[in-house]
């Protein structure tokens, strides 16, 4: 007994190495290219000397991040950034869910192989050639003021109270289809026997999906949650720079972290501020993961990432 | 057994696979170092200098539009570098072309990790290069090996070149001088009944747009030119305004809205200067009497394009040509100058990066850049015969075309879009459908009669106020696109924007450019 317990963790260490060096490489690529580059971050603290390289340059402290809140804009762009990420988290969550359960829905229907390929297209086009698209529906001689509004044209360009609105249906139309990829990915993992019995209970689709749909891909909502969660402080620059075609009238609404930062160092050419602005996205959003994270876990310790 | 057999069997495979990985690894890195002129250099450096061979200079440049392969400039390389022997220099030379976009990046990563860069254009500003130790001081060369530039070019010219009083870099020399020319097509002009004498300055365009409109309802008068870096489309006004006949103005650089009127030498706020005022409440006017396109402001379509298409009737663009040549530039149209700039500093100043380990042969290929007409046009334009062939000689200058059937993009070498920007513009060939023989004189003239600005060879470093400069350019951004395009009433907008950049620290950033000012002046 005891020597064949012996045997059997032996051959059990013996059994790892093999294993351990399938994961040789994928480890070897992540510490090359997710782990060593950390180091940069340095940057951020310091006052950059080209003769004397990163490690050589003069500490500065916290100087580099001054540029981001000593100023009135601070608010606008914290507040821009955090609202519209918001917004595309929850609302985009229900909308991902709905479409992936239509689409399950619909699955056995042949109209289903067209639909399913075209919602995830936009996903596929360029931020620049959307953001064309934006410009023909809205410009003063676009197609909704020659048609819907004929008569009496908004110029869309000019008026930042619309923009909120135009950028939220833009990121939608863009992003959702393919965001409800791995929901439908999750959902088609179910066992189609739970659905038969609750049919044979008499349950009805409603009561299907709040009763087995979404309970079991509840770990997969609770996973992408906290993913878009660490990355609330960023936003899609194409969205809030080109979408907008860079209007200055419309910055009070489209000005997020990365339109400032993009705005302020393209004429500074500051390596160490554009690190310093990135530096305070990240370590904010891994706060954030973090401390959502224990809230999962202290009411559903299962769904939590770790 | 059959676990075992297969777990070895698998451990094995995987083992093979990373062999495999890093052996492909160094064949990429290999190919990647070939394409990499860079890294070839400091290799070829070493090489040379272990083997006692001549020293190796390299020449980091910005290519626009087209980058020339590996390939395409060996020859080149070996054709330039066979010449520099047979005129008796003791080094060889390094071509490095790098696109343009990705030239400033490129070049400052590549002197951060000790790279050879050799003689490189700080593109984002010499003051800033300075400040973060980028540049050699070439001041122990001047007497030397850049004494024919420093001929060449001039004191006053080579101010640009300086900083704190000693010189880091060479001004590329070319025309500086712009006009700028209001661009009409042909029949709508002739048709408004006005001359070209009534032409003066920007605002006697005015009549002429509103005749314009009246007979050509569909199509707007004048059409924007785009602004750079986000600072807004405009039309031109605040540099045909700052003319030195008018009100005089030089802007102090990084779109800070800071400059200096008249010859007085007192850094003013742009944005609450009558001239800017003034800048703005033209364009309105223009605005408000429908005489330019809709959503200006928003627009991406160069001016030439609006105007092809048939959406615009003119527009405003610098140019350092002639009139005769800028009408040629686009089909039936007139070109009218409105406004002549003066000499200002500039950004296209060629200097040596400091790391690098052979400076005196690299400052004398510098000067060559500015003195040997063989080595200019090899750079700018290749070989003769693979690259270029030559066609005539007009005024003294060789003039040159592609070979048949070729064109910029299918030679294996060209450097052309840089003629403007490194050595000496007026000994390179004139190639067909470029610049032309008569543009050369037209430019040299203009230089040898320019008037310069009170303030040239001084240049603004914003590092100590850099957080109050990148709020002040944000807060502008705002504003400026719509003010200078029309599209905000100037009364209501212009003091918003003073708030706004006041409020962003603009009092800081004009105290720390008054006291560089000072101190620069008294230097000179």
């Amino acid at each position: 007994m005891r020597q064949a317990k012996g045997v059997r963790k032996g051959r059990g260490r013996i059994n790892y190495l093999p294993l351990l060096l399938m994961m040789a490489p994928g480890l070897i690529y992540l510490i090359i290219n997710n782990y060593l580059p950390i180091f940069g971050i340095t940057i951020a603290f310091k006052q950059l000397d080209y003769t004397k390289g990163i490690l050589g340059s003069p500490w500065v402290g916290l100087k580099n991040f001054e540029f981001l809140f000593k100023t009135k804009d601070a608010f606008i762009m914290i507040r821009n950034t955090l609202c519209y990420n918001l917004v595309f988290i929850f609302v985009g969550l229900v909308l991902n869910l709905a479409i992936a359960i239509m689409m399950t829905e619909i699955g056995r229907l042949k109209i289903a192989k067209f639909i399913q390929p075209a919602i995830c297209f936009p996903a596929m086009v360029s931020i620049i050639i959307v953001a064309y698209l934006v410009y023909a529906f809205l410009s003063s001689d676009g197609f909704i003021n020659n048609s819907v509004l004929k008569g009496n044209e908004i110029s869309w360009y000019q008026s930042p109270q619309y923009w909120p609105v135009i950028l939220t249906i833009v990121n939608f139309w863009k992003n959702t289809g393919y965001g409800a990829i791995i929901y439908i990915a999750s959902i088609a993992g179910i066992d189609k026997s739970l659905y038969e019995a609750a049919k044979l209970d008499g349950a009805t689709k409603m009561q299907q999906i709040f009763k087995i749909t979404l309970p079991i891909i509840r770990p997969m909502i609770i996973l992408m949650l906290l993913m878009s969660i660490g990355r609330i402080f960023s936003s899609d620059f194409g969205l809030f720079l080109q979408v907008p075609m860079d209007s200055g009238v419309l910055y009070p609404v489209t000005q997020t972290i990365d339109t400032y930062v993009y705005r302020s160092l393209m004429v500074l050419n500051n390596v160490g501020m554009s690190s310093a602005a990135s530096t305070f996205q990240s370590v904010l959003g891994f706060i954030l993961v973090l401390g959502s994270n224990l809230l999962v876990r202290k009411f559903d310790s299962e769904s939590a990432l770790f | 057994m059959n676990k075992k057999v297969i777990s070895t069997l698998l451990a094995a495979a995987s083992v093979i696979t990373l062999i495999g990985c890093g052996s492909s690894t160094t064949a990429k890195t290999d190919e990647t170092a070939a394409e990499n002129s860079t890294v070839q250099t400091t290799e070829a450096a070493a090489k040379a200098a272990s083997s006692g061979e001549g020293s190796v200079v390299t020449f980091s440049y910005p290519t626009l539009v087209v980058t020339p392969t590996p390939e395409g400039v060996a020859p080149v390389e070996d054709a330039l570098n066979d010449y520099l022997k047979s005129i008796g220099k003791n080094y060889t030379v390094d071509l490095n072309p790098i696109d343009g976009n990705n030239y400033p990046t490129q070049t400052d990563m590549a002197i951060m990790s000790n790279e050879n860069v050799g003689i490189y254009c700080p593109l984002a500003g010499l003051s800033n290069a300075v400040s973060s130790n980028k540049l050699l001081p070439l001041d122990d060369y001047l007497g030397a090996e850049l004494k024919p530039v420093v001929d060449l070019e001039g004191d006053q010219m080579l101010r640009s070149g300086k900083v704190d009083g000693i010189t880091y870099a060479m001004p590329c020399y070319k025309g500086y001088i712009l006009y700028y020319y209001w661009v009409v097509d042909k029949d709508i002009f002739d048709a408004t009944g006005f001359a070209g004498n009534d032409i003066t300055d920007i605002r006697s365009l005015t009549p002429i747009l509103e005749k314009i409109h009246e007979q050509n309802p569909d199509i707007a008068a004048i059409a924007p030119t785009l602004g750079l870096n986000g600072t807004g489309n405009n039309y031109c006004q605040l540099p045909t305004m700052g003319d030195p006949d008018d009100y005089k103005v030089t802007d102090l650089g990084s779109f800070l809205g800071l400059i200096v009127e008249g010859d007085s030498t007192k850094v003013e706020n742009m944005y609450e200067t009558q001239y800017f005022k003034e800048a703005c409440e033209l364009a309105y006017d223009w605005n408000q009497k429908g005489l330019t396109i809709k959503d200006a402001s928003v627009t991406t379509d160069t001016p030439t394009d609006t105007q092809q298409a048939g959406r615009a009737a003119s527009n405003i663009i610098g140019y350092g040509n002639s009139a005769e040549s800028v009408a040629a530039f686009t089909d039936n149209t007139y070109a009218f100058p409105i406004s002549k700039t003066m000499m200002a500093s500039n950004s296209l100043v060629w200097g040596i990066a400091s790391n690098c380990s052979n400076p005196r042969e690299s400052a004398d290929f510098l000067s060559l850049l500015y003195t040997d007409e063989q080595v200019i046009n090899y750079i700018i334009y290749g070989t003769e015969g693979d690259d270029y062939v030559v066609t005539g000689e007009e005024n003294g200058i060789k003039t040159i075309a592609y070979p048949e059937g070729q064109d910029m993009n299918s030679v294996p070498y060209t450097a052309q879009l840089s003629c403007g920007i490194l050595g000496n513009q007026f000994i390179m060939y004139a190639i067909e459908g470029g610049t032309s023989p008569a543009d050369i004189s037209f430019m040299k003239e203009n230089m040898d009669k320019a008037v310069y600005s009170p303030v040239f060879g001084y240049q603004i470093d914003v590092t100590p106020v850099s957080t109050q400069a990148s709020a002040i350019s944000n807060a502008a951004n705002q504003y400026t696109g719509g003010l200078l395009c029309g599209e905000l009433d100037p009364k209501t907008y212009i003091p918003q924007l003073i708030d706004a950049v006041n409020a962003a620290g603009m009092q800081d950033v004009i105290a720390v450019a008054q006291d560089q000012l000072d101190a620069w002046k008294t230097e000179q």
